[in-house]
């Protein structure tokens, strides 16, 4: 732990050990410094998870919440980040399940195909177009993920939309790696016979079984 | 077909295998795909904001936003992670206790609050938040606590508020259930949504209704759990490596976690890849019959798992050439669910005279 705890905390900053010590015991101001540096690492998690911003926002409180109440039994046996990506992960499966959730359409602004040429010239325009494109290929990816269960889209999404190593992953999802890699597995495996049915994403699937 | 290797991915298996080759393939197109349209980024005032009010009150539930809701007007069901179980016992005179207004309850141990007491499983977290009232986040909480009419019980959580009117209840994931007494159950605004839920009522978050089951017998005595509910997180694990035995061959072992996780009652979630463990157990040990009716039984009590487990059912009567149960089990497949992955397949097999 190399973060610096607040004025207001006793403790000397380069005693990591005290610093758990001391969240573990609930004092705040150490585990706000302990916490705020990962917050950008927290946010990339849960943003590959679910996308939308306002829910990111929303499992940022509530991961941070639960970290704070779930301290005190923070074993040490991984590290902090691995730890709280770990109750990321919870709360995002209960916000997956969440009936609101499901109901709720999120609606986008798109652009207005008629409002004519970008006025910085075609080039921006066609890389404007490619990632409008992208956006939308990528949303009726998340769309056929949505109907794989939890545990293997967490495990796919984090290693192979987010690049994380399998070990990484096993270790966040507190699984084997066996276990995460029959989980991606199955996971790929249920979305490439999603894309191959689909338009938009049939290329994805080209070359599997 | 899964192959052991491409699990166990021992040596220059991944280089070899033409499967593995293919699934690295795809998933870099999958990750060029995602890196070409990144999430966006939410400010950083937004997220320090986050930041705060997690520290400010670990209590609060996130600040609603506007959003559309489809369709307008559709109540904030709960989005909750808990399963909360509560159980009144003796009557007797109130208490008036004065709590913290915001004080951690520990996970794995009995705490009492006010004229009751609480049990929060190892995995939960939860704040007293008054002299008599309880906030859950996550995990299971079960409670003791005396009727006192004057000083009601509350449990809250982020999504809906349970108070108990009379003696004995649960409230799960799923909603909440009378086993004797009577609750009432409101949404955080202070609406109610059901005034007195009696005896034999459940009510269900998902329909967001009250229906009577069947009725139960009562005990006579109702005892609390002196042991926490099982670690969601630990059952989970224990799953994992279960399906990790059946994947290693070790069906017998594969069989005993299963049975082992479903007995000590854990959440639904765990519950289902539990019973999906078994009826993978009986498929992979050639005992058919069984497979099949587990299967069947997993798609009925678990529709987000039921194109697997009809899928699955079906390979196994079509391997054991049983025409009319395929065609029995894909006209199901497709009432449930007509935009499956075996959609078109089924309307296929169906049209077959």
């Amino acid at each position: 732990v190399s973060a610096v705890p607040r004025r207001d905390s006793p403790l000397e900053p380069a005693d990591p050990v005290a610093l758990l010590d001391a969240c573990r015991r609930g004092d705040r101001g150490a585990i706000e410094a302990v916490l705020r540096p990962l917050l950008p690492a927290l946010e990339r998690v849960l943003s590959r998870l679910v996308r939308d911003p306002a829910d990111v926002e929303d499992l940022i409180q509530t991961t941070i919440a639960a970290a704070i109440g779930a301290f005190p039994r923070f074993r040490g046996e991984s590290t902090v980040k691995t730890w709280l990506c770990r109750i990321a992960t919870y709360q995002v499966r209960e916000h997956w399940r969440s009936p609101s959730r499901r109901r709720r359409a999120v609606l986008e602004l798109v652009e207005d195909d008629r409002s004519g040429p970008h006025p910085a010239g075609l080039a921006v325009a066609g890389r404007a177009d490619a990632q409008a494109e992208a956006r939308r290929r990528l949303e009726r990816l998340y769309h056929h993920l949505a109907s794989i269960g939890a545990n293997k889209r967490i495990a796919f999404v984090l290693h192979v939309i987010d690049g994380r190593p399998m070990e990484e992953v096993a270790a966040i999802m507190d699984a084997s790696v066996p276990a995460t890699k029959s989980r991606v597995l199955y996971a790929r495996r249920a979305l490439m016979a999603k894309a191959k049915r689909d338009p938009l994403l049939a290329d994805l699937a080209e070359g599997g079984s | 077909v899964t192959s052991l290797g491409c699990i166990l991915g021992r040596g220059d298996h991944a280089a070899r295998c033409p499967r593995c080759r293919a699934a690295a393939a795809q998933d870099a197109r999958v990750r060029a795909l995602a890196d070409a349209a990144p999430p966006p980024a939410i400010s950083t005032r937004a997220r320090d904001a986050a930041f705060a009010r997690a520290f400010a009150d670990p209590a609060i539930a996130p600040a609603r936003r506007m959003t559309w809701l489809v369709p307008a007007g559709v109540a904030l069901a709960a989005a909750v992670a808990v399963a909360v179980l509560v159980v009144a016992m003796r009557g007797g005179g109130g208490t008036t206790a004065t709590a913290p207004a915001s004080r951690p309850i520990a996970a794995g141990a009995t705490t009492a609050v006010g004229h009751g007491k609480v049990a929060l499983s190892a995995d939960g977290v939860g704040w007293q938040t008054g002299p008599t009232e309880v906030y859950l986040l996550t995990g299971r909480l079960e409670v003791e606590v005396d009727p006192a009419p004057r000083a009601p019980f509350r449990v809250r959580t982020n999504d809906f508020v349970v108070d108990v009117l009379g003696t004995v209840f649960a409230v799960g994931a799923d909603g909440v259930e009378v086993t004797r007494g009577a609750v009432r159950v409101s949404r955080p605004d202070g609406e109610v949504i059901v005034e007195r839920l009696g005896p034999g009522e459940r009510w269900d978050v998902h329909v967001q209704t009250a229906v009577a089951p069947e009725p139960v017998e009562e005990p006579d005595e109702i005892v609390m759990d002196p042991e926490p509910a099982g670690s969601p997180r630990d059952l989970e694990k224990e799953i994992a490596g279960g399906k990790a035995k059946l994947l290693e061959g070790d069906i017998e072992r594969a069989r005993r976690v299963a049975t082992a996780v479903l007995a000590a009652k854990p959440r639904r979630a765990v519950r289902a890849d539990a019973e999906q463990l078994l009826a993978d157990c009986d498929m992979n040990d050639g005992n058919d019959d069984r497979a099949v009716e587990r299967y069947r039984a997993l798609a009925d009590r678990y529709p987000d798992r039921g194109q697997y487990a009809l899928g699955a059912a079906i390979r196994i009567e079509h391997r054991r050439k049983r025409v009319a149960a395929v065609r029995e089990l894909y006209r199901v497949y497709l009432e449930r669910y007509p935009d499956g992955v075996l959609a078109d397949k089924a309307r296929a097999e169906l049209r077959k005279k």
